[in-house]
């Protein structure tokens, strides 16, 4: 039995099957930056794409990502339509600081917290951010990234434009 | 046990006729009976060889290697996953009873509108987790997920009632205690018409958790007695989050019953916890305060266990989670018997184009923790109430800090941040004997981006500390002295890095640690390669830490998800 | 509706999930454990009377209730059964130099009683009578005339350093209530000062029926159900300061929700 699961495994793994259009999850609960209750389901950018990027306040590529993208945010979303949404992977320690954080940044983002990381686990985030994706327009999974170096925002506005062509 | 050997079979299956129907239908990747399959894979290996200076010990098999497997099937509000881990062996630093491998965790999930069930393994958190918390850390090596069943239901909007019971898990097996806990969250500004579109925004909450374990002969020495132990320990919590416009407070109070057991030393007084959170801000600034104050709140389903496993609930540090290296050289570990401990953290933004904000603006970032220890009185040992505790008299000092960031963007491609920190550290909150260490930190992290295709980083650090590496006279502590660091970082494009560093401690201590690594990151997947020396210390996520001892080898990781 | 109801009802039921534990209960003795066994004949049904005396070395009025106990012992014989137990505090505590009767056992049976007065006597743990406890005497003698509700014989031998103690019980009326059976060793001839009410300080003072030691847990060990006649057995090894020629085995059954005993036992170690 044990076999088979990995031999599964191994070749889902090399072959990247499956993955392709998995939908975001609908019903999954998230805190808003109000500290109000909301579901899964508010991520969306009405039929447009959607970057939706798990970061930490402790996290610096996560940071230097966001502030990068921040400068040409405004350009991406006249191009595009496109949407940026942050979730925040931060737990107990710094997550009332993920307000202050966000608004001390001047971030434009719309932003949620998953304390408990029921939304990173359901799309296979590991234990490293930042982990980026692509959603289109109805909410699927069409590219993701793990990490961040200097100028990796460049592929992903790509990824967009190749969505939105 | 023959609940979770039908639930295994009912996750296998249902995987292996979506992986089979997707192989032969690449188009289609939905499988035979629709939904998706994902996943993610992440494996860690090290080789690592003696090195008598830093402390490195022989590792017998050579090659040490930690493996993992997500996979998830999702149909609609139906989701079912299961994770196989191995640890042959497991990593240094990792307890030996991880070594094994099998399938770790297994559960299927209903997520409705209103209703959510899960039967297997779960992860939850009442609050801010002063009660109730089981979570994963794969580099700390925890994992105390409960296993058993959950209901979250949501009667009307901003309501959130919550119930699950279960056993936590302890390695390859589970502890003893049985977890129940109820909870239940309301958002006034749902619920409460006039509240609705009020600049107010409260939501209220409690939770209530219960563990029940059997009872154990623990004898009081001297005496022919053992403990009248209580089997059912209870923890309960009332929390707030309020907001006012640019204003923010949340707070939690926990309450915990008798709970004698190896961490308080098996002490019958009942414990609590009080945590308080001010914020304010606006565009470009912030400012916040945190207290807390915990008293006796250590809460296992394994009384008689001591160390990280098996906790029920979690008290993270107060203190700012420092990414420098020198920085974070000294971590402050959470005391659950007994600490309380201020933080507080402005943010501010000169704007652009103001005198000291110059063309790009300038970053500010103040931060400053203290804790102390409880004053307590100390009644008796084992068997008794323990200790009494004044309420806000302080105790010994434990862990004092100050630090000032300012980053700056220097040009259109060059990026400086400098930061200097204070700080004061005694040794005790890592079970050593109390003294005091003073250290003087100083950063400078410089990124560069050269050209489209490449940007380099570059990173000093220096760390004036008044501790001494003397291990004759007992001071052991290779951290001590004062040290320098350098690393240089090259980014390739997006796909490639590379970066060397080296830690050096100049005088008064012990150790050169140098360390190169590249790494590989496409989509989803990242490789990374590393070869050098660490240092034995205390690694720290989330105030949670675990002992690392010396390596001096080479480490690979890898992980990706599909 | 039906789903918020139930999510309530289960947080209910953990809310109920929380023990509490009184300071004087933090602490608990097991003792030695009982095998039960089918007792081969049934003991003697005489209803005996228990006393447990409360005493002190410095307390000066205790050996006037001395007296009248040893009068009393004169007149019922074997039918009253004395503990003597030393006060854990105040005039029970030792002078220096000199033995410390105190035990785990009968400080807890001092605390639970609530005993803050020397002497007193608590007959069959159900009336206690303090300083001139002369008046108990005839209540005994009433007590011992009635139908007893249990019966009770015990017989010690010694085995090398152990002692093992045999408890035959016959059950004579049907009763709802938990019975418990509690094993205690005392000693007699006890030679140490003792304040006295006539002489100051007597120093070679004699002790009888002094309590050494609660042989079962504190409060005894449940009688399993369903049976009317039984043998209880068990074993323990005494301190070795004890002197086992001049010791006594007293065994009592009680009933466990209000200690009240029914009927007692005692028996020389052959």
């Amino acid at each position: 039995m044990k076999k088979i699961i990995f031999a599964l495994l191994t070749f889902a793994a090399t072959c990247g099957l499956a993955a392709q259009n998995a939908k975001l999850p609908e019903n999954i609960a998230l805190k808003d930056l109000d500290g109000q209750s909301v579901q899964s389901s508010v991520i969306q950018n009405n039929g447009k794409p959607v970057i939706l990027s798990f970061w930490a306040t402790w996290c610096k590529p996560c940071n230097r990502e966001l502030d990068a993208i921040k400068e040409v945010y405004d350009e991406w979303r006249e191009e595009t339509g496109v949407k940026l949404v942050a979730v925040s992977i931060d737990d107990t320690r710094s997550a009332a600081r993920v307000r202050p954080w966000v608004n001390g940044k001047d971030w434009p983002y719309e932003v949620f917290l998953d304390q408990n990381k029921d939304l990173a686990r359901a799309l296979n985030v590991g234990a490293d951010v930042p982990h980026t994706f692509i959603l289109n327009g109805e909410g699927e999974i069409v590219w993701q990234h793990k990490g961040y170096q200097d100028g990796g925002e460049e592929e992903l506005i790509e990824k967009v434009r190749e969505l939105v062509k | 046990m023959k609940l979770g050997k039908t639930l295994k079979l009912i996750i296998c299956t249902l995987l292996i006729f979506n992986f089979q129907h997707s192989i032969f239908n690449p188009t289609h990747a939905q499988g035979l009976l629709g939904g998706h399959v994902t996943g993610n894979v992440q494996l860690d290996g090290q080789m690592s060889r003696a090195d008598s200076v830093i402390g490195a010990e022989e590792v017998p098999e050579r090659l040490l290697l930690n493996a993992r497997a997500d996979v998830l099937y999702t149909n609609g509000d139906f989701s079912a996953g299961l994770r196989l881990e191995m640890y042959q062996n497991p990593l240094l630093g990792f307890d030996s009873q991880w070594k094994g491998q099998g399938v770790a965790n297994y559960f299927v999930k209903y997520s409705g509108e209103r209703l959510t069930v899960t039967a297997g393994h779960f992860y939850e958190q009442f609050g801010s987790g002063m009660i109730l918390r089981t979570y994963e850390d794969r580099y700390l090596g925890i994992d105390n997920a409960l296993f058993g069943a959950s209901v979250q239901y949501r009667p009307v909007d901003g309501v959130t009632l919550k119930a699950l019971a279960g056993k936590q898990r302890h390695f390859w097996d589970y502890g003893p205690g049985l977890v129940r806990g109820v909870d239940a969250e309301v958002s006034l500004n749902s619920v409460v018409k006039p509240l609705s579109g009020s600049k107010l925004r409260a939501t209220l909450g409690a939770g209530f958790v219960s563990k029940y374990e059997d009872d154990e002969n623990i004898p009081v020495p001297g005496t022919e007695n053992r403990l009248n132990l209580p089997l059912n320990v209870g923890a309960a919590s009332l929390r707030a989050d309020l907001g006012f416009g640019g204003w923010s407070l949340q707070t939690e109070y926990a309450r915990k019953g008798q709970d004698p057991n190896a961490i308080n030393g098996y002490i019958y007084r009942p414990g609590n916890a009080l945590m308080l959170n001010l914020g304010y801000s606006t565009r470009g600034f912030s400012a916040g305060i945190q207290a807390k104050r915990i008293d006796n709140m250590g809460y296992k389903s394994m009384r008689s266990l001591s160390g990280e496993m098996l906790y029920i609930n979690y008290l993270p540090a107060i203190t700012k989670n420092h990414t420098y290296a020198f920085l974070a050289m000294y971590p402050y570990a959470t005391q659950v018997n007994g600490e309380q401990g201020v933080q507080a953290d402005v943010m501010y933004k000169f704007k652009k184009g103001t005198l000291l904000g110059g063309k790009y603006g300038t970053d500010l970032h103040l931060n400053s923790s203290l804790v102390t220890a409880l004053d307590t009185t100390v009644i008796g040992g084992l068997g008794t109430d323990g200790y009494t505790a004044g309420t806000f008299s302080k105790g010994d000092f434990l862990y004092g800090d100050l630090s000032l960031e300012v980053a700056k963007k220097l040009s259109k491609t060059v990026k400086l941040t400098a930061t200097y920190a204070y700080q004061v550290f005694n040794p005790v909150v890592e079970g050593h004997a109390p003294d005091l260490y003073h250290n003087h930190i100083v950063v400078a992290d410089l990124s560069w981006k050269v050209s489209k295709k490449h940007a380099l980083r570059f990173e000093a650090e220096w760390m004036g500390s008044d501790s001494r590496y003397d291990p004759e006279h007992g001071h052991d502590d290779r951290r001590a002295g004062d040290w320098v660091m350098g690393l240089v970082e090259w980014n390739i494009g997006t796909h490639w890095f590379l970066s060397l560093s080296d830690q050096y401690a100049y005088r008064d201590g012990t150790g050169n640690y140098y360390n190169l690594s590249c790494g590989y990151t496409r989509g989803a997947t990242r490789f990374q390669l590393g070869y050098g020396k660490q240092r034995e210390g205390l690694l720290c996520i989330g105030g949670v830490c675990r002992q690392v001892p010396a390596s001096n080898g080479l480490t690979f990781s890898l992980t990706t998800s599909f | 509706m039906k789903k918020t109801i139930s999510l309530l009802a289960a947080a209910l039921l953990t809310l109920a999930a929380c023990d509490s534990i009184e300071t004087e209960e933090y602490t608990v003795y097991d003792g030695a454990p009982v095998s039960w066994s089918a007792a081969p004949a049934a003991p003697e049904a005489v209803q005996r009377a228990y006393v447990e005396k409360y005493t002190g070395p410095k307390c000066t009025n205790c050996p006037r209730a001395d007296e009248t106990l040893d009068a009393a012992h004169h007149q019922y014989g074997d039918r009253l059964v004395v503990v003597s137990i030393n006060h854990p505090s105040g005039q029970g505590i030792p002078y220096p130099n000199e033995p410390d009767m105190r035990t785990d056992g009968g400080t807890a049976w001092d605390k639970y009683f609530g005993i803050t007065f020397l002497p007193s006597a608590h007959l069959n743990r159900t009336e206690l009578y303090s300083g001139d406890i002369s008046a108990m005497i005839p209540i005994i003698g009433e007590s011992i005339q009635n139908a007893p509700s249990a019966a009770i014989g015990v017989q010690a031998t010694k085995e090398g350093s152990a002692v093992s103690i045999t408890a035959d019980i016959q059950l004579l009326q049907a009763s709802a209530a938990t019975l418990t059976l509690t094993a205690a060793i005392i000693e007699d001839s006890l030679v140490y000062k003792q304040d006295h009410y006539l002489e100051g300080r007597i120093d070679d003072y004699v002790h009888n029926h002094m309590l050494r030691k609660v042989i079962t847990s504190h409060w005894g060990r449940d009688l399993p159900g369903g049976q009317t006649l039984l043998r209880g057995t068990l074993s323990f090894t005494p301190d070795a300061d004890i002197n086992l020629d001049n010791s006594h085995i007293v065994v009592f059954l009680s009933e466990k929700a209000t200690r009240r005993v029914i009927n007692c036992a005692s028996c020389k170690i052959q």
